[in-house]
């Protein structure tokens, strides 16, 4: 794997992310945008080897906490998720764009969920109608997550970023 | 990387990282913050990418000499407001003290910071990113106002160097003290509002009783030191019963501003020194 590559996607994630380009496809009254680093969470946990996707994911995390209000939840919670995606590889199989979009939404509604609460913890107070939005943002995510993986796939030739493990499948 | 680090398990990878995170959760939220506002300051030219391009003058063009366009008839309905908020402030003002001949204090350019959006803050909140921090006296808790300067669009909520966040009206974590009033009246109702986080924004607790109805203006009150005169928020646009309190009235207010085509904001940054007098 290339960690000079990884930085780089990473980075243009989180500035798509953090900054007002995603807003273009900002959807309905509450601005739902597709979080996008999700699904390079996802993909990096499956096409990864063990030692490598723990790093990505707390990686991605880190980089979710710079979006986010309060540092901390989103490296915890993608760190997590990400060693369990990694190891759950064997019996996950994402073969078909149906079932990356429901890993997808799974995954950022578990991993948004828990982040939530670890914030509200730190102190971040309650917003009213977050779980709608969580919902949506899923659904968008979910839907948008099969182009982005294809992205991914096909940068990860220049990345070389999934090293493929016996007995897998990879897209 | 990986192979050269193989005198590391990955139970002990994990783990380390693990306490790396607990450990930046824990931190002080002051100190955290930080980390994400240098972020936000060192790429905030990439970040500003794809903000509304257009500019006031275009949006005041009208397409015709007999029409007007949505945002100049928004431009005037907010300059008509505004001063009539300052005269109606000045009328109280007169009968107030009746031989003192005093004027609203104004805000001149000086007490003004204009700023640039440079990004959001996750996907739930209304929250933005501008390019300006405490170094330009950029402080919490300061009002901002819209690029013309004639409405309220939110409040700083956290500062740093190069960099602040404003927590826009329509955040529902966000609060106002406001006047509601009506054209041809005196009287102003005084109120709270809170964002709805869909654009629009609510004022709860208003007893049915008050005369309320839709089309009445809504102003930001004046604060000392962080407001020196009412400024319109926006319109109200419905009234009705509320369903789980029958006493109160469920009020929704129209911004007068469109959060989302923001791209330049100017937070007051007011003091005593600042003020000039009408």
């Amino acid at each position: 794997m290339r960690w000079l590559a990884f930085i780089v996607i990473l980075l243009i994630t989180t500035l798509l992310e953090a900054g007002n380009l995603l807003n273009v496809f900002a959807i309905g009254g509450w601005m739902i945008r597709p979080s996008i680093l999700i699904t390079l969470l996802v993909y990096y946990s499956f096409s990864s080897r063990s030692r490598e996707a723990v790093i990505c994911a707390f990686a991605i995390g880190f980089a979710a906490d710079l979006t986010a209000p309060v540092m901390g939840p989103h490296m915890i919670c993608f760190g997590l998720l990400g060693i369990l995606l990694n190891q759950s590889a064997q019996v996950i199989l994402a073969r078909r764009a149906v079932h990356k979009a429901m890993i997808i939404f799974a995954v950022y509604f578990v991993t948004e969920t828990f982040s939530h609460w670890l914030g509200l913890l730190k102190g971040i107070p309650a917003q009213n109608n977050y779980y709608s939005i969580l919902f949506f943002t899923a659904v968008y995510s979910a839907v948008l997550s099969p182009v982005i993986w294809s992205i991914l796939s096909a940068m990860s030739g220049w990345s070389s970023a999934p090293q493929k493990r016996p007995g897998r499948i990879y897209d | 990387m990986a192979g050269r680090n193989s005198h590391l398990s990955n139970a002990s990878i994990f783990f380390s990282l693990f306490i790396v995170s607990v450990v930046v959760f824990l931190w002080p939220k002051s100190d955290t913050a930080k980390i994400s506002m240098l972020f936000q300051a060192t790429f905030q030219r990439f970040l500003a990418i794809g903000r509304d391009a257009g500019t006031p003058s275009d949006r005041l063009r009208p397409d015709s000499k007999d029409t007007f366009s949505r945002s100049e008839y928004t431009q005037l309905w907010k300059d008509y407001k505004n001063v009539y908020a300052q005269l109606m402030a000045v009328h109280d003002e007169n009968e107030r003290l009746a031989k003192l001949r005093t004027g609203l204090p104004q805000l001149s350019a000086e007490g003004l910071v204009p700023a640039q959006i440079t990004g959001t803050v996750g996907n739930y909140s209304h929250e933005v990113i501008i390019d300006k921090g405490s170094i330009a006296s950029i402080r919490p808790g300061q009002y901002v106002l819209s690029e013309q300067h004639d409405s309220v669009v939110g409040v700083v909520s956290d500062v740093s160097e190069a960099a602040a966040k404003i927590r826009l009206l329509t955040d529902t974590r966000q609060t106002l003290e406001i006047h509601i009033r009506r054209d041809g009246t005196d009287k102003n109702i005084d109120a709270m509002m809170v964002g709805n986080g869909d654009g629009t924004c609510s004022i709860p607790l208003i007893e049915i009783h008050q005369k309320v109805l839709e089309g009445d203006t809504v102003y930001a009150a004046a604060v000392p030191g962080i407001l020196p005169a009412p400024l319109v928020v926006g319109e109200i646009t419905d009234v009705r019963t509320d369903d789980k309190e029958p006493l109160l009235l469920k009020i929704t207010v129209r911004l007068a501003e469109d959060m989302t085509r923001l791209d330049h904001v100017s937070v007051i940054v007011v003091n005593k020194t600042l003020l000039i007098k009408g």
